[in-house]
């Protein structure tokens, strides 16, 4: 019955000693998780001096950056772990390449490595929107354009994405809400299910 | 194959993530987040995407809309996601070339992006 949970299934007893050496998986999928766990917990800080919205939104960022304390360093950690986010996770997926860890029976596994990656970018580019800068109003406009050019579905689309940005600011209630809670969730359940995955299709082996 | 107690692999991360943790805030401590031209600003900023989608927006610069930000990434999206299958029909030395295809295109790109607007970040 022990065995059946889902830590003990993830963190089996024992391991193949090919895994051991840190030059065969550079432990990237585990930091890009730690850089998951590090966004959330700074992202939950944050929220509690974050207001949405066009008028609101950059002033609590300029807020956060240099009256709350600390709100700098958080911010930035926040930041800088997504950036590193997104490089850990385009470096895993070269090395699952290289190894030819994609091969089956892991192709679903890899499919979900994909969809995360998309995600990571979706939840990477709603956090730029969220700064409420005139940038973001500019990048908030080109992907509700993007998305327009979906023929039938493209506005009705942009409209569940960002709502209604302005030109000049990228920070709507829509885009706070899938960033903050959405895209998260779905982030980590999709992660929880990749892992739970690696174990059942054999763990990581060395070639 | 031999086989070792968990313990080790924990204690390896545990590394990795210590070195992980610092080096995060070594940089959240030494370098600043952009904040961006204030939406108040008289005159309009010159909208530089972030450097993650440097790539995109050398596509959207050049191509038609349709083209660049919907045929190119779907293109980019389906051979990633189609690899394993890929390689089962045409082999590992043709996958990995497409792979290797989609991902020198991705970083010329981006190289591309960071000539062009050298203030990326």
């Amino acid at each position: 019955m022990k065995d059946q949970n889902f830590v003990n299934h993830i963190r089996p007893r024992f391991i193949p000693d090919g895994v051991l050496t840190i030059l065969y998986t550079f432990c990237l999928g585990g930091l890009s998780f730690l850089a998951f766990v590090i966004l959330g917990v700074t992202g939950f800080l944050l929220m509690f001096h974050y207001q949405p919205g066009d008028s609101t939104g950059f002033g609590s960022i300029l807020t956060i950056a240099s009256v709350i304390p600390y709100g700098s360093v958080i911010r930035n950690l926040h930041y800088w772990a997504g950036q590193l986010m997104v490089v850990t996770v385009n470096l895993h997926m070269l090395r699952v390449v290289w190894t030819h860890s994609y091969k089956s029976p892991k192709q679903l596994n890899w499919l979900i490595g994909v969809a995360l990656l998309i995600l990571i970018l979706v939840l990477d580019f709603t956090g730029y929107l969220l700064i409420g800068s005139q940038e973001s109003g500019a990048a908030a406009t080109v992907a509700v354009n993007i998305l327009g050019l979906i023929p039938g579905m493209g506005k009705g689309l942009a409209q569940i994405m960002f709502g209604e940005p302005s030109a000049l600011s990228g920070s709507t209630l829509v885009v706070y809400v899938w960033h903050c809670v959405g895209l998260p969730i779905f982030a980590l359940f999709l992660q929880l299910y990749h892992f739970w995955r690696i174990r059942r299709d054999g763990g990581v082996r060395p070639l | 194959m031999a086989r070792s107690p968990i313990k080790h692999l924990i204690e390896k991360e545990g590394i990795a993530s210590i070195f992980f943790l610092v080096f995060c805030q070594v940089l959240a401590l030494k370098f600043a987040a952009g904040i961006g031209t204030s939406n108040q600003a008289p005159s309009v900023a010159h909208a530089v995407a972030p450097w993650i989608f440097g790539p995109f927006q050398i596509l959207l610069l050049y191509l038609p809309p349709w083209l660049g930000a919907l045929v190119f990434p779907l293109i980019f999206i389906a051979g990633l996601a189609g690899l394993p299958w890929i390689v089962d029909y045409w082999g590992v030395k043709s996958g990995q070339r497409i792979f290797m295809i989609l991902c020198g295109t991705v970083i010329l790109l981006l190289i591309w992006f960071m000539m062009k607007e050298f203030w990326w970040i």
